[in-house]
This record gives C-alpha cells, structure tokens and sequence, in this order.
C-alpha cells in the first residue's frame, strides 16, 4: 500500500522507456485535445472575436468596434443584476447539491434491503430531460392544483396557497429546489463510485483500533473523497453558473430580473434582439469572472489531481 | 468454371444496378424538392398540412415537400442560424413578426403576384396590413389567431351583468363577479384573471390595453409611441391584476391560463380561441356556457372596441428557394377557400381565415365545433377583420420582433406588480430600452406628451 | 445482537425516508400521470380513478418509438466516443510522464468554461461545411464536444486515485505500459469509467439545443425534441407530457439496472489490497 520508492527516483535503464511514454502521452492526449480544439477552441475564439465588433445577425456586415461593447455592458444594470442573480444560484444550489449529494451516496453505500433499486431510483431525477422538469415543476408550482399547496393545505400547514414563483426571494428559493432535486444524482453517484475504490481494510483496520463511525469518516471517507469532491465541485459551479434551460424554462428569470442569471441575458441579448457580440462580450466577461477563483481554488488546496 | 460463371452473373448483376442508377437521375432531377420550416407544431396542424400536401400531390406529381416542424419560440434562432452559412429552407411559416426581419436581411422575395393572384379584395386588410412593408407583401397570410375576453355566461346571468363595452362598464363587472361565495373571508372567484408571468402573454394582454386606450408601441411611421396614455394603460392593467385577479396569477403565463379557462374560481380571462379546445375536450358539459367578447375600450376611444389582437400566420419564401415556380403554386393551392377552411378547422375556433372566400365557404361552418360555437366564431372572425397587426405595431416593424422578444412589455408589467415601481417611471424605463435597442434609428414621438 | 438489529432497522428508515423526501415528486408525476384529465386538475390528492388513456394517446399520436430509437442510437455512440477518447486522454495526463502534462490538461478545462448556447452558431457553421447537418453523426460530434471535458476531468480523478507502484510491479513482471493499463488501470477504475459513461450518455439523452439547431426530418427528432411539442405555447397537454416522463424513465431506470453491479467494485477492492 505505501509507496516506497520516491516518485522522482527511477532506475537509469529506464531512460528510453521514459522517452516513449512521453512520445505516447503526447499521442494521446493530443489526439483528444485534437477532436476537442477543432469542435471548441475555434467556437471559443470566434466569440472572443465577435466580442471586439458590434456583429448582429439581422446585419450583414459589422465592424471592428474594440471596447465599446465591453464599457456598455460594464455600464449596464443588468449585467450586474444578472452576476447577482448567477451566483447567488450557483453558489447555494451547488453547495447543497454537494451536501445532499454526498449525505445520499454515504446512505445508499450502506449494506440494506433492495439497494440496487434504490441506487437507480436516486438517479431518476437527473434522466429527465429539462424542459421537462421544468414544465412539470412549474405546475407542481401552481397555487391551485400544484403538489406543494395542496398537499400543505390538506395537511392544514398553510391557509392561503404559497405563490412558489411570484415574489423575487421565493422563486430563486424554489429555482434552487428544483436545480438541488435534479442534479444531486450526479454528486452522489460520482461519490458513490468513488467510494468503492476506497481500501475496505482501512476501514477493518481502523474498526480493530476501536475508532468510532465519525472518526472512520473524517480520517478515512474524507481524504479519499477530497479529489472527487474538490472537482465535482467545481464542475457543478461551472456548469451551474452556464446553465441556461432550467431557470429560463422555470421562471424566465422573473419575477422582475430577480432570477435573470447571466446565460437568460446572453440568450434575450443574442438570441432575441441577436446583439451577438453583445452576448459574446458578456460571456467573456463571466469566464473572466469564474476562471479567477477556480484557479485560486485550485493553487489553495491544491488537490493532487 | 464455376467461379467465372458467378463472377458474371454479378457483374451483370451490378451493370443492370448501375443502368437502373442512370437511368432514374433525370427521373429523380425532375421532382421538385420544397423544403418548408413549420411553426405549427401542434399535431392536429402538421397532420392537417400533410393530408393538404397529399392532394397537392395529386394534382403536381413532380413535386416533392419535406416539412420540418420547429416551435414557435426556436424559429427565428434556427431560421437565422442556418441562414448565415447558406442552409436556409425555401419556405418557412413564421410568426408574423419574423418578416420584417428577414426582408431586411435581403433573405426573402415579396409575394406580391401572389397575393394579386389570390386577389387583395379577399384578404381582410388587418391581416395584409401585417405583411405589407416598403411598397410590398412580404408573406402570404392564411389564418389568424384572435385573443379575446372568454367568459362563463351563466355567472353573467346570475348577476344579471351586460357585456361591457367601455372600461367604465368593465370594471363594475369585474367587481361584481369577483366573490367570496362561502363567506369565509377569502375570495374564490375571481372577476377577470390575468397573466403576470416573465414570459410573452403579460406582454400582449398589456398591448391590448395600449391600444385600447388610443396608445401603441410604435406609430404608423415606426417611431415609438409611449405616451401618457401607455402611463394610464398599464396603471389600468394593474388595477384590474389587484382587485380581480388571484394573488397566484403573478406565477400565470399563457399556459396556466389555458389551463384555468375551466375553473370555477375564473369568471373571465383574456386568451386566445385556442383555449377553447382544452374546455371542449375535457369539460364538454362546460362548452355552451362558455362566450366570448372583445376587449373593452377607454370611453374615449370607443372605435377600438373591435381592434383586437390577432396576429397572423403566413407563408414565407426565401430569395434562394430553387423552385419558385412550384411554390407559387403550391401557395396558390394551399389558399383555396376550401384548403385554408380545412386547416383552420383542423383547430376549430383558434384558427380563423383571413380571406373572405374561406370563410364564407361552406365547409368551414360544416364543422361540428364550428357550427356549434357559430356566435363566438363570429365575434373572433369580426376581431380578426378590424384586428391591429399582432403584437405591437401598425404594418411590419424591424425591431418588433426583437421588441416581442426581448420581453420589454412583459418586464413593464412586471416592474410595477413585482417591483413596485410607479407607471410613468415604468414606461420612461421601457422607452429608454427600446430606444437603445433600435440603436437610435427612431424618434420618441411620445415624448412631449409624457412630460 | 439486538443492538445491531436495532442500528440496521435504524438504517433502513433513514435510507427510505431520504429517498421517499427526494424521489416524493417524482412518485407524484408517476402518479398523475394515470389519473383522468379532470382528476388531475382536482383539488383532490389521491385520485378516484386510474386510466392508462395517457399513456394511449402518447404512443398512438406520436412517433415515440423513433424518438426513443433515436435518442438511444445517439446517446449510446456518444457515450462509446467520449468514454475512449476520455479513458485515453485521462491514462495520458495521469499515468505518463511528460512535459507540459498539467497545462494541456488544464486546457480542458478552457472547453468547459464556456456556455453552450453561445457555440451554438459557430458549430453549427462547422457541420454545415463538413455537410453533417440534419444527420446522427453530426448530433454525435457536438454531443462528444460537450460531455467529453467533464467526463476526462472526472475520469482523471478515478485514475490518479489509484495507487502507480501496482502498475509498477506489474511492469517489472514485463507488462507493458499499454498492457499494464489494460490489465491493472482499467479494472480498478470501472467504478470511474461506468460513471463518466453513464453522465455521457444521459447529457446526450437530454440534450436539446443543438439537437433542435441541427435536426430538421421529424424521423431523425430524439426524444427532447419530440416530448418538447406536447409544451406548445398554446395548448399544453400536461396529461401525456406527464405520461411521456414515466416511458422515458423507465427504460433508463433499467438500462441502470443492468450497469449497476459495475459501479460497485466489491471485487476490485481486492486487488487494491496490494
């Protein structure tokens, strides 16, 4: 189990087979980075580029127009009402997909009665289609024959139905529901997986010392889990912050702007009045926005990844 | 031996394969192929056209139409998307409001002989006042869907209310059928529910009111219209939203609407026919009771009691379509009266036909539902004739599309019942954003008045 | 004894509880969905009557069955792509060792950054020149651009998990690097490979944007496409949308059935022993 040779240490016979395995490492990754660059870089660096320009779609032509469009969208107010808007739904619906998420996969990891249903039942929630779950939740929504106020009234809870998407803090509190309820599968199938590849003697080995369920959890679960967890997490702020169907589908970012996050912006600028360099410049200012903290993330904790 | 011998046998096998290819390319270059981009979705309308196309087929058997089906909301971003690289339909069936837009782009021919061929005197004018655009039709319109005031007559009755007309006689009526009916302290029917969700329909009913009190987004001349009277319009709307709609129609888009038509708790609402299908199929015991009238106007604006919403649906063809000669007659065809009767009727009520010929021809009012329904199908068919052209403007606008689609009349509604912002500061807000999105190519004619 | 009979009951209610409170909405849509239209709009919880006529009119007026074959055949070439390409690329910037290793594979993470709606048009340029428009392959190539990043980041998690020196040990018994990858990597990341496959192929499962941008022929519609027209802006069937749900989660729910076992990796924790 522990590694006794240091990492850096290797034998001087090895010295070519070293130089093929960076000749093979280089192969591969490029070949992937190759179908990805084609199918990604360039779109990214198209949009960077229109970001300079005042391109429309209902225009033919356009023109090198340089920071403008940057100092008009900086001016704006509903840029920043749309970074609000995204980050406070990223950061609380990611932070409770993780808890959640985690909470369930440590339960459905335990040894009990019909666990392999219940594993693919907990996946359900993140198999169906958005524009879906975005239909059927704003009826289960509805304050007449929607699930929550009948089911809350029946059981003599509340008097007058809740309006779940009628005032501003109640709908981004029912959008971040609704994002938790959907996409927990995906951190706990990921903590699940990774689970499994946990030494199980750790675990035998730390019962025979006597350590107690927490103890086991903080000294054993938590390390082996920090990678997965560090990257999930990020993964789940990137997409969160990125993420355009749901809330656009759900509320269409009212009441107001209250839930107007940055891609429903992106989507009225460049796909509604089709300012798509707009759109472009708004986007780069975002990932501008994101990239600086996951790298700080990343140089603070460092997760051997 | 043996081995020749099959070898043979293949090879004429594959020579004959190979004439067959041949001989079948001038075969095959001879059919037309029509591509068609289609905004009508619902299954009833693609199985209506596709049965039409059938018949056309009878009739051109060298023709050949492929259809494709995208919702409404996606048509304008895939039409423009596969127009920039070249990969655009022939033909598309867009909301109106796409025209203008596509006229600018050089992207479309104008059907002028078309609609001359048809005959100009056929088509009510509201509906070819939405098409015509710098001295020319840039579409055909074929139907029209008409938004109005659905109500149940018996509540009606029970009080013994009129149909109001004016919105001094509205709001007494709203009042009186909003009720507490078993005296508990909450209201259980309301008056007149209204939508107040981010999404289209706030902003069309807003529009109503915007021309029902001698107000419009743009003027004829296509500078944009706010006034003090858009001020009072959207104060209007606002009252009625209080006192006679549900606190829970705040979360209510076009959908919930359709869907609380039904409902006892609702005296009336303002929806389009469509509407009328949910109540027929689920509710039939309902269906009589059910009626309609159009939108009352301010007292001071009593010629626009019939000017209602009602935007049309037309065929469009793209300036690089191959075939422009079967189009033509493929259009002409699809406009028969007894054609345009056929696939309005495939949604009774929702659909009515903005030439004179279809809807007078017999086989229109054959239809059971139509036939039935013959007193609200008449007042939709008069809001169609007198109708303004759709959502927010007098003939084609290039930026009322955008205008619709940015949600700027919706988010007005929205900033007062949500934000609780005055009206006029409503207004001035969207007036500055509309000015900013035309980029100030147009006056603010309004403007002087506001102050 | 007792004491352990009392922890496992402890055990199995919290377990159900969670899943009830989680899965609550979704036993109501399953629910709802065989209730007749009027029951539905009811104030009523429980209904007084079941129908399947739903379930009916979603099989008899669409052409679901298309959509589903299509939605599989796309989902499951997307999954086959991006899991090689991921295994390969993760294997490259885990287990070798290379200059520039870290910063090619942080350049992955340039590709996730950016919001899929704004590629929409440029790609859409892309399949339009290379004549893949309107075609599977061409749905697949976007799909693969849009689950491959997070897939090979999450792939490398698993892989760098797994301790180099049994790799090692299997080199010096004279394994290759490609055979020891075979032979000791892929194994015991299966756990991590089941999982990456899995997200692959539901995200091109739900995908709907570029699906919508590119297909045109209703035969080729997958099945966001298809279930996206019972919500028409004029006249939304709540009832069948509701039905449709349950038949597309029904075979996905099996089909994780089936994968399940290799997600739980009792065999391979073995070896890891070492």
């Amino acid at each position: 189990m522990i590694n006794l040779m240091p990492r850096r240490w290797r034998p001087v016979g090895l010295q070519r087979l070293t130089q093929r395995e960076a000749i093979l490492g280089y192969v591969l990754i490029l070949g992937v980075l190759g179908w990805l660059g084609f199918l990604t870089f360039y779109p990214i660096f198209y949009n960077f580029f229109l970001s300079f320009r005042n391109k429309s779609l209902l225009s033919p032509t356009s023109d090198f127009v340089g920071l403008q469009t940057y100092v008009d969208v900086l001016s704006s107010t509903e840029f920043w009402a749309s970074l609000w808007a995204s980050l406070v739904w990223t950061l609380a619906s990611v932070s409770l997909q993780v808890l959640l998420g985690t909470a369930i996969a440590l339960l459905i990891n335990c040894e009990f009665r019909g666990k392999g249903p219940a594993r693919g039942l907990v996946l359900l929630p993140y198999v169906i289609p958005m524009v879906i779950i975005a239909g059927v939740w704003r009826w289960m929504f509805n304050d007449v024959y929607g699930f929550f106020n009948l089911f809350l009234q029946k059981a003599g809870l509340i008097k007058e139905p809740i309006i779940w998407l009628g005032s501003p803090s109640l709908a981004m509190f029912s959008l971040i529901a609704v994002t938790v309820w959907s996409r927990f599968p995906f951190v706990a199938i990921l903590i699940l997986a990774a689970l499994q590849m946990i030494p199980q003697d750790q675990y035998e080995a730390a019962t025979v010392d006597g350590a107690s369920w927490w103890q086991r959890f903080i000294y054993i679960t938590l390390p082996h889990l920090k990678t997965t967890l560090v990257v999930i997490t990020v993964l789940r702020i990137i997409w969160t912050f990125n993420h355009f169907e749901l809330p656009f589908l759900l509320t269409g970012g009212g009441p107001g702007t209250s839930t107007q996050t940055y891609p429903i912006l992106v989507y009225l600028r460049g796909f509604q009045v089709f300012q798509i360099s707009y759109a472009s410049c708004i986007s780069v200012l975002m990932i501008i926005l994101l990239v600086v903290p996951i790298i700080l993330y990343f140089k603070i904790l460092k997760p051997e990844f | 031996m043996c081995i020749v011998r099959q070898s043979t046998k293949y090879m004429a096998i594959g020579m004959g394969l190979i004439l067959v290819l041949i001989l079948s390319v001038p075969l095959y270059a001879q059919v037309a192929k029509i591509t068609i981009w289609s905004a009508e979705t619902t299954a009833a309308n693609r199985s209506g056209l596709d049965t039409l196309l059938e018949k056309f087929y009878n009739e051109h058997p060298n023709v050949k139409v492929e259809v494709t089906a995208i919702k409404w909301p996606d048509v304008m971003l895939k039409g423009l998307t596969a127009f920039t690289v070249g990969g655009e339909p022939d033909m598309m069936i867009p909301a109106v409001a796409a025209v203008a837009d596509f006229w600018k782009l050089e992207a479309i021919d104008p059907l002028d002989e078309i609609i001359q061929q048809i005959g100009e005197e056929d088509f009510f004018e509201s509906a070819l006042e939405q098409v015509r655009y710098e001295g020319h039709y840039l579409g055909v319109p074929f139907w029209n869907e008409p938004s109005g005031i659905f109500y149940k007559k018996p509540y009606f009755q029970e009080k013994g209310l009129k149909i109001p007309k004016t919105w001094g006689e509205w709001v007494p009526v709203c009042e009186a059928l909003t009720e507490d009916l078993d005296g508990d302290g909450t209201i259980d029917r309301y008056g007149f529910l209204l939508p107040g969700a981010r999404e289209h329909y706030p902003g069309n009913v807003y529009n109503e009111m915007l021309w029902k009190n001698g107000s419009s987004v743009w003027t004829k001349e296509g500078d944009l219209n706010f006034s003090r009277l858009s001020v009072e319009a959207l104060d209007f709307y606002v009252k009625l939203f209080r006192e006679f709609s549900s606190p829970g129609s705040i979360g209510y888009g076009f959908a919930e609407l359709y869907e609380m038509l039904a409902r006892d708790e609702v005296a009336s609402e303002m929806t389009m026919g469509h509407a009328m299908k949910r109540v027929i199929e689920e509710y039939p015991q309902l269906q009589d009771e059910m009626g309609v009238f159009p939108m009352p106007a301010n007292e001071r604006f009593t010629d626009r009691l019939w000017v209602g919403n009602a935007p049309t649906t037309v065929y469009m063809v793209f300036r690089s379509a191959r075939h422009k000669e079967e189009i033509a007659k493929l259009i002409l065809f699809l406009m028969r009266p007894e054609n345009v009767a056929y696939w309005c009727n495939r949604r009774p009520i929702g659909q009515i036909p903005v030439t004179r010929s279809a809807l007078d021809h017999p086989s229109y009012w054959e239809n059971p539902q139509v036939k039935r329904h013959k007193d609200m199908v008449q007042t939709l068919a008069k809001i169609v004739e007198y109708g303004h052209s759709g959502y927010m403007y007098y003939g084609p606008h290039p930026y009322a599309g955008r205008a619709y689609g940015s949600l700027i009349l919706t988010d007005m509604v929205q900033k007062v019942i949500v934000d609780g912002w005055s009206s006029k500061k409503t207004v001035e807000w969207g007036a500055k954003e509309i000015l900013r999105m035309t980029g100030g190519t147009i006056k603010w004619v309004g403007k002087g008045d506001f102050e | 004894m007792g004491k352990k009979t009392i922890r496992k009951t402890l055990l199995h209610i919290a377990v159900y509880t969670v899943l009830y409170i989680t899965l609550v909405p979704l036993f109501w849509v399953i629910l709802c969905s065989f209730e007749p239209t009027q029951e539905l709009f009811s104030t009523r919880i429980l209904p007084q009557s079941l129908t399947v006529q739903h379930y009916v009119k979603v099989l008899n007026t669409s052409d679901f069955g298309i959509y589903f074959l299509n939605s599989l055949y796309v989902a499951f070439l997307t999954m086959g792509i991006t899991t090689a390409f991921s295994i390969v690329g993760a294997y490259s910037t885990t287990r070798l060792r290379y200059r520039g290793r870290e910063i090619l594979a942080s350049s992955i993470f340039v590709a996730y950054l950016f919001p899929g709606i704004l590629l929409l048009i440029p790609l859409y340029i892309v399949m339009y020149k290379m004549r893949l428009v309107n075609t599977h392959a061409g749905l697949v190539i976007l799909h693969t651009t849009l689950t491959l990043p997070f897939c090979l980041i999450l792939l490398r998690t698993f892989f760098s998990a797994i301790p180099t020196d049994l790799e090692e040990a299997a080199m010096i018994d004279g394994c290759g690097k490609i055979c020891a990858m075979v032979r000791i990597v892929l194994p015991l990341a299966v756990p991590g490979i089941v999982s990456i496959a899995l997200f692959a192929f539901i995200l091109s499962w739900n995908e709907y944007m570029f699906s919508m941008v590119m297909l045109n022929s209703a035969s080729k519609w997958t099945l966001p496409i298809g279930l996206s027209m019972y919500l028409h802006t004029d006249e939304i069937r709540w009832e069948q949308l509701l039905a449709a749900t349950v038949l597309v989660l029904v075979p996905v729910f099996l089909f994780f059935q089936v994968i399940n076992r290799h997600l739980i990796a009792g065999l391979m924790a073995g070896s890891i022993k070492g």
